[in-house]
């Protein structure tokens, strides 16, 4: 805490007077005759220990008001650090460790460069100036003491939150000269689009400029595992960028997985991507290491590790309850497009996909759909049901071949939730609530576009009455249960009380159509919410481990922020111009009186609080008093 | 009728707040009867006795139940009937001559206070033709003039009042049995007193006197600093009677000590009740008329003075 004005702190001597007063008190005593003191010794002896509290009670609060009011005269506030006694000059050093202070030159690297530079400006400094150091990054962290030797470095760089946290520190300062000390190499990509910042004239930015390490950067910026569910093989993508003024036009990517020998392949420079195809790993983890030889000044970005978890598909049975004359007419048509539809060219659905008209066998089966099927045998009827209390997920699509009788055998083996009565026909209606919490339906969270449920009209809907312990998850006007669920077992069982072509109604033409059923599925086969088993973390100011690939559950990778790679750096007047910063200060910077902070409010003033206490104070002291005198 | 007393009130020099600065008792004892009686509405010289004596003229204060009628009727002035005492009541005053009496925080103290009511009831008494006595209490009864109507008695009890000697320590308890044997006859006992004794044993030589067929009624007297201590102020507290001496801020124990007196008077008043003896309590700052209104409308309402 630090003081505005320090010298009312004197009238702290005045926190004497009432104790001496309270010592050297004559007792002046006047002779009063009563007939008996009977009386007063009873009160006296109830009340003496309690008087002698509220005697010592009432000094300190005396003490502590008379403190508070010299305190309120001298007006604390919060200074940025309070440890540090107040000087004529105060500087912020901000030393970038962003990943591109990596890149080495003449065997040293640029942040050791740097740190050098700084180290001889400090010495330029007064004794009793204020320094803080800080390393920043993508953030940035308070340093006690200039690193002695290499300076760890990775990450992203973000200039403008560097800047802004220093002119933060600087600004509850009182010292008449205040700089900030920026040692950065002023690499571009850290740069933001357009200024952000309404850079205060009274702050002058200092830059020790880091030497270019190189002028050219080759990097391994991506690698991504396209096939998570795969059976046979598995493809990975590698993607290398190449900054500055590159000599070369090819590159070979080497690709090492585990104990394996690498693999390597050439790629131009111009195109950067290249796809691996490799042998399914035999567990659930594909991890290996991308290599490049680019030789350039920052080695750090030329390797990147990876590791990706790879399972088979999902095995998805869909039964065809009506076979219809061309393909769009079955009844699985629409669901099978959904689930096979894979998102890029490399790609594939997490969906085995299999298409029958009865049930058949379930082994290795995560889901089973009937789709508009009239009813099952008791040897299938048994079947599903072990399929389900093992795990299995049941989900029915009703439809025009349905009828009550046709499901009393499934009814009676609780595998399906509801009484059906009959179906409503020609009545347009919507879904018009839905459970936008449930896992089923995460995708279907708002109101507007692919969320939006309520743009699917149905014209004839089944009237259903769900079992007691059935969770609706979507209704249609009118409170008729459209999608519901039950859990059976260790498995799960859902029903959507229309079919799943375009006869009752339009929906597989919506654009919420493939994201729902991917998501009812992928809720039901559990390839959705499946527990995570690798991460990957970026380097940051918070992440100081070197790259790669570290044991744990889940595994950790950590690899290099990929954008550091564009080592190209500007000008020290682009970099002003692009952070908004003004000119550089001039070594007799000093600011004008008229700007200084001192006598003027500051926003981290305690005197309001301090004020608020002595009241409080006061009200407690009279309080107390008012009782002595009662 | 209202004008004219009001009239006359005016025009009064025997006021008996003006009396009561006098030291003179007789002068004090007489005012303070005839003012206090002059406030009452109705006379409590009346109805004593039963048997007609004679007539005199009417006063203000009478009771218009004792004036002759008949006699207005035929002379057209008011007079009223009097009776002839057939009581031969006999009133024994007590009164505490001890050391604390002379507690002074006002413009009398309690003993001078003590004296001018016990002289004021002695007069209202044997005006009334009633036999009044006067004990004076210390340790033991230190003096005391016996109750009789003889026409100097008011004079003997004033003597005695003026050569009291207020000195020693209290036993009203044992002062109260030396009283039983010297009031043989049956009467009404007032005891005056700041009752600073051990309460049992006051209360039970209390009792005795009411056994003894007495009517009792107990004066508690206490100084205005007594009842209730100034509010501020660093006082050094003696006990008139023990010596023992006190330091203390009077802010800090006066809400203590005034409750503790309260509820000492509470509960002596309560354990006299139950006994079946009168109480009254006052301070010196209490005018001396008033509580001799108070005493006299008390005991209007049961019989004789």
């Amino acid at each position: 805490m630090s003081w505005v004005a320090p010298w009312f702190l004197l009238g702290l001597g005045a926190l004497a007077i009432p104790v001496v007063v309270h010592l050297l008190r004559s007792r002046q005593f006047e002779r009063a005759d009563l007939g008996t003191l009977r009386f007063l010794h009873d009160t006296i002896r109830e009340t003496a220990r309690w008087r002698r509290l509220r005697d010592l009670l009432l000094l300190l609060l005396r003490l502590l008001v008379l403190a508070l009011l010299v305190a309120l005269f001298a007006r604390p506030f919060l200074a940025a650090n309070s440890s540090i006694v107040q000087a004529d000059a105060e500087v912020v050093l901000l030393l970038d460790s962003s990943a591109s202070m990596g890149g080495r030159r003449l065997g040293a690297n640029a942040s050791s460069i740097v740190r050098e530079r700084a180290n001889a400006f400090l010495k330029t400094l007064p004794d009793d100036a204020r320094v803080t150091l800080a390393e920043f990054g993508d953030g940035v962290r308070e340093l006690r003491k200039l690193p002695s030797g290499a300076m760890p470095t990775g990450g992203a760089t973000d200039y403008e939150r560097a800047l802004r946290w220093a002119a933060d520190r600087l600004t509850s300062s009182t010292a008449t000269r205040r700089e900030i000390i920026l040692a950065t190499d002023m690499q571009r990509v850290g740069l933001p689009p357009a200024p952000d910042l309404e850079w205060p004239t009274w702050l002058p930015v200092r830059i020790l400029e880091a030497p270019q390490a190189g002028a050219f950067n080759v990097a391994v910026i991506s690698v991504k595992c396209l096939t998570p569910y795969a059976d046979k093989d598995v493809k990975v993508q590698v993607i290398v960028e190449a900054s500055g003024s590159c000599p070369m036009s090819d590159i070979e990517i080497s690709l090492t997985l585990d104990g394996a020998e690498p693999i390597r392949q050439s790629v131009p420079l111009i195109k950067g991507a290249v796809i691996f195809t490799l042998p399914r790993p035999e567990g659930h983890v594909l991890q290996g290491i991308v290599r490049i030889d680019a030789s350039d000044a920052w080695p750090n970005d030329d390797s990147r590790p990876f590791a990706y978890a790879v399972r088979r598909p999902v095995k998805v049975v869909l039964v065809n309850g009506e076979e219809g004359e061309s393909a769009v007419e079955q009844e699985t048509y629409f669901l099978e497009t959904a689930l096979r539809t894979a998102p890029g060219q490399h790609s594939r659905s997490p969906y085995n996909v299999q298409i029958r008209s009865r049930p058949g066998p379930l082994e290795d089966v995560s889901l089973l759909a009937l789709c508009n099927v009239r009813s099952l045998d008791d040897n299938e009827t048994r079947q599903v049901r072990e399929f389900v209390a093992k795990g299995g997920a049941l989900v029915y699509f009703l439809g025009d071949r349905v009828e009550e009788w046709h499901y009393r055998r499934l009814r009676e083996a609780e595998l399906f939730p509801a009484v059906l009565k009959g179906r409503q026909l020609h009545l347009p209606r919507r879904i018009i609530t839905w459970e936008k919490r449930s896992s089923l339906l995460g995708v279907c969270v708002g109101q507007q576009g692919e969320s939006d449920l309520s743009r699917i009209v149905f014209r004839d809907a089944f009237e259903l009455e769900p079992d007691e312990g059935v969770k609706v998850l979507a209704s249609l006007e009118g409170d008729v249960p459209a999608i519901f669920h039950k859990q059976y077992g260790e498995g799960q069982i859902l029903v959507v009380s229309n079919p799943c072509d375009r006869e009752w109604t339009d929906w597989p033409t919506e654009t919420v159509f493939v994201p729902l059923v991917r998501e009812l599925v992928g809720g039901l086969a559990k390839t959705l919410h499946a527990r995570q088993v690798v991460v990957t973390q970026t380097r940051s100011i918070h992440e100081r481990r070197a790259p790669g690939i570290y044991a744990g559950d889940p595994l950790e990778v950590v690899v290099e922020a990929s954008r550091e790679s564009r080592v190209e750096n500007c000008s020290e007047a682009d970099f002003r111009k692009a952070l908004g910063i003004g000119s550089p200060p001039t070594d007799t910077a000093e600011i004008a009186a008229d700007q200084r902070p001192a006598g003027r409010r500051r926003p981290n003033e305690l005197w309001l609080w301090l004020a608020l206490a002595l009241l409080a104070l006061l009200m407690v002291e009279h309080s107390v008093a008012d009782g002595k005198s009662a | 009728m209202a004008e004219e007393r009001a009239d006359r009130q005016g025009a009064r020099i025997d006021d008996p707040e003006l009396f009561l600065a006098m030291d003179d008792l007789e002068l004090v004892a007489h005012g303070v009867v005839e003012g206090a009686l002059h406030g009452m509405h109705r006379s409590p010289y009346i109805g004593f006795s039963v048997e007609f004596d004679a007539h005199r003229e009417y006063q203000h204060g009478d009771d218009l139940r004792y004036v002759n009628w008949n006699l207005w009727a035929r002379t057209d002035r008011l007079y009223i009937k009097q009776f002839k005492s057939d009581t031969d009541l006999n009133l024994y005053i007590l009164l505490d001559t001890s050391r604390s009496m002379l507690c002074k925080h006002g413009a009398y103290p309690k003993w001078a206070y003590g004296a001018r009511a016990a002289a004021a009831l002695a007069y209202l008494a044997l005006h009334n033709r009633d036999a009044a006595g006067v004990f004076l209490l210390g340790e033991r009864i230190r003096n005391h003039v016996p109750p009789r109507v003889r026409p100097d008695q008011f004079h003997e009890i004033l003597a005695l009042l003026e050569d009291a000697d207020v000195s020693g320590g209290t036993s009203l308890a044992h002062s109260l049995e030396e009283t039983i044997h010297l009031c043989r006859r049956r009467g009404i006992v007032v005891l005056i007193s700041d009752l600073f004794d051990e309460e049992e044993r006051v209360l039970r030589g209390l009792n005795d006197l009411r056994h003894y067929g007495h009517e009792v009624v107990v004066v508690n007297v206490l100084d205005a600093w007594e009842a209730e201590l100034p509010p501020h102020g660093q006082y050094e507290f003696h006990d008139l009677e023990s010596g023992e001496v006190l330091q203390t801020n009077a802010a800090e124990v006066r809400r203590g000590a005034t409750e503790a007196v309260k509820a000492w008077r509470n509960r002596l008043r309560q354990r006299c009740v139950e006994s079946g003896i009168d109480w009254l309590e006052c301070t010196t700052d209490t005018p001396l008329s008033q509580f001799l209104v108070d005493y006299l409308l008390r005991r209007t309402e049961g019989e004789g003075i």
